[in-house]
């Protein structure tokens, strides 16, 4: 049974001191109560929050995505913000813009959302392409330009972008290029029946209980478990793995784009990402296969075919070394 | 290394196959290294094995066939094993340089091992520790390679399912491997049945100007002028004097009186350049005489040791047999005697070369040659005489011609009777080979055309004092009142064989005043002259004209192997009858049960059908052993699994493996196959985290040992090694897994009926459900 956040966070008291494996099974836990029902789209998101990676969701309306990404902002203690994306979003509207202050006679600095630990950029298909990029630059490079002086972002900034894949009329598609910038491309989905009916019920006077998420993490301690992912053992084995699978992906006729370098390390992030969340130092093909479609899917190209019958065609052919 | 290896072998077959080749070795050597060279350079960048077997066949094919094509152009030849060896190491070569796929590894080594034993064959035994080098070190290559050729079938093969007529055949192969091997090669029949069929350059009796050995097949035989020791019956063997009495003689004078020999026969005088030859060789060791050095080899003492080949036999003889060989012929018979009749000669000889060589010929040679209705193909035999107190040559029925090396003289030859030949001398002198050539009747062909003259002379009547309406009776019961005829004929014989017993300690006294009679009437029973005597005295009362022949049976029971000719000894001595038919010619006719006539050679067909018929014989002979053998054979079969099973674990604990990783790596593929054996293998593509969840699922009980496994390999394939450390009790671990989940116990733990409803979901790979 899932427990309530009060319950989660009454059940291991907030201390600086808890180790990093306590904090993340307690962040685990508070997501879980937050979004009911879907502990694997919990632990993906973890995952992607872990390799550094930006997360893009592509899902309907109302399933939870800002539930997600403000509960997330709140365990970590962090400043959310969230972007609606219109076709009038102009990219000062993202980085911030100088504003001239009659007062002083001087330019100040208006810093816009992307200066926030978490931001989520609602329907980012909608913006324009010049938009859209400014923000992807920024996620990629983790610090904005504005009238030639640079300003860098949050550590632990961390992007959850949203896809409205029902609405199809004046949206601009994120080109391939765009799309690899993004660690890994997953859906919530409608919640199994339970869930809902017992969402439903917990809003009622009766069951509502504080919706309060303290501070989970201390000042940097996010930033530090990410650097200890990025340090975990890979096995040699693994990355041969890796390289065949992405070759397959380059030769197989009914791809058109298949998995680059960029791709292949940030898989390989994501995979010691999974391996620290389960609190191994090492690194399976389990791993690998597990997290292959999120990963991998976002930044195939194919022609009339889903991501996933050719992962599990391609994943079907290779040998895995044990 | 594989490459290198075999490359090895192959050099070393160049180098003992002809030195014509030596020259292309190399260029062979380049070719394919550049060729490895660049495969594998592909190799790296496609990951798909190309089909590689049309190539090699085409390979072995043109290698096949360039020796035809440098035959036709006059070039040069090679013998056919070598060429088949030939062809072998290209398509070596070709595997070879494919070495970096490794599917054609396995395949290039065992085959470069099977080349060297064929080469060892061949080579000077200065090149054998190479050669048990190479050896030694593909074995080991082979067996060290064991471990990964498991771990490569594991994860490239489903489970195959053993099927009943895989059984079935694999009892049948054992029992052919047995048959080969055992006893079918020391079976003389089926020796002879098969001999001449696999193919060789030598000792099949065609002409071969490229072989390597065999006697008369080729120019590589050459007789020996230097150091001559010994002495056999080949026409090529070297003149040597001694005292013992040769139909060849060479006339010296040059040093002293030659040596008189105790029976001095007449002698072809060779030409004086065989024994100038011999005299220089000899002068000139003596003037090499007037040093001495203290360096000697050691052929004085093998001279020394030097021994006749010592033989019981009267003569050998090459062709085909069952051969009846006449010595002489009897005529007369005064109910107890039979008299052979001085016949004046009535053919004459005739002097003729064929290739080269003279050739003997009767007169009447000529017509037989012609005349296609009665007679089969013609027949060449060699006899080499060994002890024969005769001068009279044994000849078989309708001879043609005599060759013997360099008798060219028509006096040395003479006519005794119709037919039969003398050599002028008291005896034919041992170590002679005589070539005879003749053209047996065929009784398939000449059935209905034979004409059956009466008898006309008073010398083949019957006896006075032998009750000819008694016996007359008798050949008419026999023959049912037959037609006279080859039917008739054939009735009396075959009554004879099938209800006479052959018996030769049967021997009426010698008060018994009609031994004949006795035979007919009484014993039934009797030596092989009494059927023989019977079957002309029969046949002569219904009107037939016969004789008895005595003489020589070449019975193809005594068949050697080893040397291809068939001995004739002094118990060979044998009496048969002939029945006169129309153009002079007689007919062998054989009594005798147990004894054959020569019949024309078969066609390949029933050459096929006789071998089978001797083979199945022989199984049916030793139905209890092949039952025995087909039996151990399917059972082995049929628990491979399990003795495999169990052959791979006492391996794995007795295996003084220091490296405990190295251990429960092997611990983990032994529990592979044994799931694979039970339906349960993994696949390829699962992790083994994974199979074992899918284990447990179809498992009937708790199975945490299997995850504590699972956890343990999958720490042990991909944890960081130099932080890891391996301790003794993982290999415990592994032992009581290994002894938990045995051949037996999985049935049991996993049972079949959840195995069946093994979902295709869990054939996916481990992808995460969330949707997209």
């Amino acid at each position: 049974m899932l427990r309530t956040i009060k319950e989660a966070t009454e059940a291991l008291p907030h201390s600086p001191n808890k180790s990093d494996h306590e904090c993340l099974v307690l962040l685990r836990s508070t997501l879980n109560s937050i979004l009911q029902g879907k502990p694997e789209v919990i632990d993906l998101v973890l995952i992607c929050l872990l390799a550094r990676g930006h997360l893009l969701i592509e899902d309907k309306p109302g399933l939870g995505k800002t539930t997600l990404a403000k509960g997330l902002a709140d365990a970590l203690g962090g400043a959310f913000a969230r972007l609606q994306c219109t076709p009038d979003l102009l990219p000062s509207d993202i980085t911030g813009f100088n504003l001239f202050n009659q007062k002083n006679h001087e330019f100040e600095f208006r810093s816009g959302p992307v200066f926030s630990e978490i931001l989520l950029a609602d329907e980012i298909n909608r913006a324009t392409p010049r938009t859209q990029s400014a923000l992807l630059e920024a996620m990629a490079e983790r610090q904005v330009t504005v009238d030639g002086e640079r300003y860098g972002l949050e550590e632990e900034f961390f992007v959850i972008a949203t896809q409205n894949p029902s609405e199809q009329l004046g949206t601009y598609p994120l080109p391939e290029a765009q799309l690899d910038r993004f660690a890994m491309k997953l859906s919530i989905g409608y919640p199994m029946l339970d869930d809902e009916v017992r969402m439903l019920a917990s809003v009622l006077p009766a069951n509502r209980k504080r919706q309060e998420v303290s501070v989970l993490f201390a000042k940097g301690q996010l930033a530090r478990i990410q650097r200890q992912v990025a340090d975990l053992y890979v096995a040699e084995k693994v990355q041969n793995y890796l390289v065949q699978i992405a070759q397959r992906t380059r030769q197989h006729p009914r791809v058109t784009l298949g998995i680059s370098p960029r791709g292949l390390l940030i898989w390989q992030r994501c995979l010691q990402a999974r391996a620290y969340l389960m609190r191994r130092d090492f690194v399976t093909c389990e791993d690998a296969q597990y997290l292959a479609l999120p990963v991998l899917g976002v930044r195939l190209g194919l022609d009339d075919m889903t991501p996933k019958v050719l992962l599990e065609e391609i994943l079907q052919q290779v040998a895995v070394p044990e | 290394m594989l490459s290198s290896l075999a490359f090895a072998t192959v050099e070393m077959q160049n180098t003992t196959f002809a030195l014509v080749y030596q020259s292309g070795v190399g260029m062979l050597w380049l070719a394919t290294a550049a060729v490895a060279f660049a495969l594998r350079r592909l190799a790296r960048n496609t990951i798909v094995q190309p089909i590689f077997s049309p190539i090699i066949v085409c390979i072995m094919f043109v290698s096949c066939l360039q020796d035809p094509i440098a035959r036709w152009i006059g070039l040069t030849g090679r013998p056919f094993e070598m060429l088949i060896g030939f062809s072998l190491q290209n398509s070596l070569l070709a595997l070879a340089a494919a070495g970096c796929w490794r599917s054609s590894q396995g395949l290039a080594v065992s085959g470069a091992l099977f080349l060297q034993v064929f080469a060892l064959t061949l080579l000077p035994s200065s090149v054998w520790p190479i050669t048990a080098c190479f050896v030694a070190v593909g074995l080991i290559w082979i067996m060290s390679n064991h471990w990964e050729q498991i771990d490569f079938r594991i994860q490239n093969r489903e489970q195959s399912q053993g099927t009943s007529a895989r059984l079935v055949v694999a009892g049948l192969i054992g029992i052919l491997i047995t048959m080969g091997s055992v006893e079918l090669i020391t079976d003389r029949s089926i020796a002879r049945q098969i001999s001449g069929w696999l193919p060789s350059s030598g000792g099949t009796g065609e002409y071969d100007p490229f072989s390597r050995d065999g006697v008369g097949d080729g120019d590589a035989l050459v007789a020996g002028s230097e150091n001559i020791q010994s002495f056999a019956p080949i026409e090529e063997a070297p003149f040597k004097a001694s005292d013992e009495p040769s139909l060849y003689d060479v006339y010296n004078d040059v040093y002293d009186e030659p040596v008189v020999t105790k029976n001095k026969n007449r002698a072809i005088a060779l030409p004086p350049q065989v024994m100038e030859e011999i005299c220089c060789r000899m002068a000139k060791s003596e003037l090499a005489g007037k040093q001495f050095s203290t360096l000697r080899g050691s052929s004085n003492a093998r001279r020394s040791t030097m021994k006749d080949l010592k033989s019981e036999a009267l003569f050998y003889v090459a062709g085909r047999t069952p051969l009846h060989l006449r010595h002489e012929l009897y005529d007369v018979f005064d109910g107890v005697t039979w008299y052979p009749v001085d016949e004046l000669p009535v053919e004459r000889l005739s002097l003729e070369e064929v290739d080269g060589r003279p050739w003997i010929s009767l007169v009447s040679s000529n017509q037989i040659r012609n005349e296609d209705r009665l007679y089969g193909p013609k027949e060449t035999h060699a006899l080499k005489i060994a002890h024969l107190d005769t001068n009279r040559i044994p000849t078989p029925n309708k001879l043609l011609g005599i060759h013997i090396d360099q008798l060219d003289d028509l006096t040395m030859l003479r006519e005794a009777s119709s037919g039969m030949l003398e050599l002028d001398g008291e005896r034919i002198p041992s170590m002679l080979p005589i070539h005879l050539s003749s053209r047996p009747i065929d009784p398939e062909k000449s059935q209905q055309e034979i004409k059956f003259f009466p008898s006309r002379t008073k010398t083949d009547s019957l006896p006075d004092d032998v009750n000819f309406h008694r016996i007359n009776e008798l050949a008419k019961s026999w023959t049912l009142e037959k037609q006279r005829g080859f039917a008739q004929m054939s009735d009396v014989i075959t009554h004879l064989r099938e209800n006479f017993r052959l018996d030769p300690s049967v021997c009426c006294g010698v008060e018994n005043t009609s031994p004949l009679e006795d035979f007919l009437f009484q014993s039934k029973a009797g030596p092989d002259y009494q059927f023989a005597s019977a079957a002309a005295v029969l046949l002569r009362s219904l009107g037939y004209r016969t004789r008895l022949v005595s003489g020589y049976y070449v019975s193809p029971d005594k068949f050697e192997r080893k040397s291809g000719h068939t001995p004739v000894h002094k118990e060979d001595l044998h009496f048969w009858a002939e029945v006169y038919i129309e153009a002079d010619s007689w007919m062998t006719i054989e009594p005798t049960p147990g004894y054959e006539v020569l019949l024309p050679p078969p066609t390949f067909f029933q050459q096929i059908r006789e071998l089978a018929g001797l083979v199945f014989q022989w199984a049916y002979r030793h139905i209890s052993f092949l039952i025995v053998i087909a039996l151990s054979v399917t059972g082995l079969m049929l628990t491979k699994a399990h003795w495999l099973d169990a052959m791979r674990t006492s391996f794995w604990r007795l295996w003084p493996c220091c490296d405990s990783r190295e251990k429960i790596i092997r611990a983990q593929h032994i529990l592979q196959i044994r799931f694979q054996n039970h339906g349960l293998g993994r696949r390829g593509h699962e992790p083994i985290s994974l199979w074992m969840k899918r284990l447990q699922s179809v498992s009937n009980q708790e199975c945490v040992d299997l995850e504590t496994f699972a956890v343990l390999l999958t720490t042990l394939h991909y944890c960081d090694q130099n932080s890891q450390s391996n301790q003794n009790s993982d290999v415990a671990i592994c032992e009581e897994i290994l002894r938990h989940y045995s051949m037996r116990s999985i049935p049991r733990l996993f049972p079949k009926s959840i195995r069946s409803t093994d979902s295709s979901e869990t054939n996916l790979p481990a992808i995460s459900r969330v949707t997209i």
